[in-house]
């Protein structure tokens, strides 16, 4: 057996990305999430990294929304992604995106990683890694500032009743629809309606009061 | 921003895109798991739900539950259920979700989830045991905890308020155990909360009567502990739905483990399974009363009763003097290995020497233990064992090890092992 050396590893790494890239002549029909994912389940790189391609953006941006931190954010989004390589050869994908699934998994850890309150703040005041935030060298002001907004609002969805929050992170943190959050719920869509009603309610009040 | 004012979604730097990838891909040489497969949809449910502990069979809370599909105990509570009067209280079989699956040492608590419903089973050996169906998987307005179940079998599920780690439970009245002779408070945990539920067992029988305290506030270092007084529900459902046939008393391993098992010390009900039980060793010991010639001062006389036994899914120790006690711990077959045929449950000093209580594989049939020069020959019963070693004492990393050489044999006297006495693992 060989073991691939760190660089040879790094460049596996960035040529499945970019092949991932190039996948799809623009000719072609792309590929359905389910389909990708079936060929991931199989042991298939170049589909599960377009897999990557197609969601990484949008599960970065969940995580840092769940975690208010762009440092916890990319281990977080590692880790869905790692999840679902290891988990996908046991599930079957049965909606047309692979997003609600990422999103799930992605609360869950984010709130394995960050349970308790003392654990969140600790998350919180995590020392970025060199590197990671040097990719936002926007307005230090206006990111400060939307950082505190986001920790006042994920302080407040922590508070909400456990199936509003579940709710809110999916629809309100996150940007998945009634329907898909209602799929990955396995609740009604009234019901995810209500629970998103109520906890659209409770988040104004709290955050008027903070 | 959104409505909540929220900062808006930002563009993923390629940097970052690759950094994060170049993470994942170094993890995806590790191995892979392949549970039965599931529709995607209703595993991400279980990963979020409310009752999303996403733990199975205690493997990690990343875990993703399996369907139900299949599963045999879950089977059981569907059963269990369609023989009880209240069938139609619950949510269709085909409904059914696996939230979690916890093993217990004597018992498997199962997690379920059917759209807004959820439900609590536990399956022993012999029984089942089902929670009412639960609409609002949290506590009640005002409190911080609460229970679904208080099964026989000394199991305990409930629910916390968010933000709460850990949480014990006790019982509220005194019970008898085995670290002290008069009753007291009987303790378990803290038990793990996982998404708003704990589960675990108090005690391996029904102390319910007793009353349960949960203590909160074990995971903070600044935040007071504080007690709340417990409901014990008992289960909606119950039935023994694997009889066996109870265990021979005539013998006097028998009759002490049949004594054991029934009248329990802590006055609760009779241990989980108690007719899958199968008498082993029996230890039975007088230690007369030894005075301290240095201090002048004399410790009273005792009596050493306990048997070791087994049953399909493990082994346990149950003591009846000095003080009641009743432990399960691992099967022969998964406590021994080839290499390693014995293995030691639990020990005690009794000065001058010690107690030892273990099991063996299956082709182990005496043992000789050699300590302090002093040798003792054992015979091995139903793959049990439990002697005296006298002039051994601690040697402070635990009961047994170094200071204890054990030699197995086989029917035809052949040695299977001979070295130290392996170590009382650590509970």
């Amino acid at each position: 057996m060989t073991i691939a050396s760190e660089p040879t590893r790094k460049v596996r790494a960035l040529t499945g990305l970019r092949r991932a890239d190039n996948a799809e002549p623009p000719d072609t029909v792309p590929p359905t999430d389910a389909d990708l994912w079936s060929r991931a389940a199989t042991g298939d790189e170049p589909a599960f990294a377009e897999l990557f391609r197609r969601h990484a953006k949008a599960v970065w941006n969940h995580a840092y929304r769940l975690t208010a931190s762009w440092s916890a954010a990319e281990d977080l989004t590692s880790s869905t992604f790692l999840t679902a390589w290891r988990k996908c050869a046991g599930i079957a994908l049965d909606q047309d995106s692979a997003r609600p699934w990422l999103y799930a998994v992605a609360g869950n850890l984010a709130r394995t990683h960050a349970r308790g309150e003392r654990r969140f703040d600790r998350l919180l005041r995590r020392v970025p890694r060199a590197g990671t935030d040097r990719d936002h060298a926007e307005d230090v002001a206006d990111r400060l500032s939307g950082e505190q907004r986001l920790r006042e609002v994920l302080g407040a969805v922590r508070r909400l009743p456990r199936s509003e929050r579940e709710a809110a992170q999916l629809c309100l943190l996150g940007d998945l629809t009634v329907a898909e959050a209602a799929s990955a719920l396995s609740v009604a869509e009234a019901t995810v309606r209500s629970q998103i009603s109520r906890a659209r309610a409770r988040l104004r009040t709290m955050l008027e009061e903070s | 921003m959104n409505d909540l004012g929220l900062p808006p979604d930002r563009e993923l730097p390629s940097q970052t895109r690759e950094r994060i990838y170049d993470t994942v891909r170094a993890g995806m040489d590790g191995p892979r798991r392949r549970p039965a497969r599931v529709p995607l949809g209703i595993a991400a449910a279980v990963a979020v739900l409310a009752g999303g502990a996403v733990y199975v069979n205690g493997t990690g809370s990343e875990d993703v539950p399996v369907s139900t599909a299949g599963n045999a105990d879950v089977d059981r509570c569907w059963t269990a259920i369609q023989h009880s009067d209240q069938a139609g209280a619950y949510p269709a079989r085909e409904a059914w979700r696996q939230l979690f699956r916890e093993s217990l040492p004597a018992t498997t608590v199962t997690g379920i989830r059917a759209g807004d419903t959820s439900l609590f089973c536990e399956t022993s050996l012999t029984s089942v045991s089902v929670s009412a169906p639960i609409t609002s998987p949290q506590p009640p307005e005002g409190q911080r905890v609460s229970t679904a179940m208080s099964s026989p079998n000394g199991t305990v599920v409930g629910f916390v308020e968010s933000g709460i780690d850990q949480v014990q439970v006790r019982t509220q009245d005194p019970v008898g155990t085995d670290v002290a002779l008069e009753p007291a408070p009987l303790a378990a945990g803290p038990f793990a909360v996982r998404d708003g539920i704990f589960v675990g067992s108090v005690a391996l029988n029904d102390v319910s009567d007793a009353g349960f305290v949960a203590v909160l506030g074990l995971d903070s270092q600044q935040d007071e502990q504080t007690e709340q007084v417990l409901p014990a529900p008992p289960p909606a459902v119950y039935q023994v739905d694997r009889p066996a046939e109870p265990a021979e008393d005539s013998s006097a391993a028998g009759a002490a483990l049949t004594a054991c098992l029934n009248e329990p010390g802590n006055g609760g009900g009779p241990v989980v399974d108690t007719t899958t039980w199968r008498a082993g060793a029996l230890f039975d010991r007088h230690f007369p009363a030894v005075e301290d010639p240095e201090s002048g001062r004399t410790a009273a006389a005792y009596d050493s009763t306990f048997v070791v036994a087994t049953n399909g899914r493990a082994s346990a120790t149950c003591s009846i003097a000095p003080s009641w006690d009743f432990r399960v711990h691992p099967a022969p077959e998964t406590a021994t290995s080839p290499e390693l045929p014995i293995a030691l449950l639990r020990g005690g000093s009794h000065f001058p020497g010690l107690t030892v209580a273990g099991v063996t594989s299956a082709d182990v049939a005496k043992l000789r233990l050699e300590a302090a020069g002093a040798t003792v020959d054992v015979d091995v019963h139903a793959r049990t064992f439990a002697a005296f070693v006298p002039g051994v004492e601690p040697d402070g990393a635990g009961i047994g090890a170094s200071a204890v050489t054990a030699t197995a044999y086989d029917a035809a006297g052949g040695v299977l092992y001979r070295g130290p006495l392996p170590r009382v693992p650590k509970e």
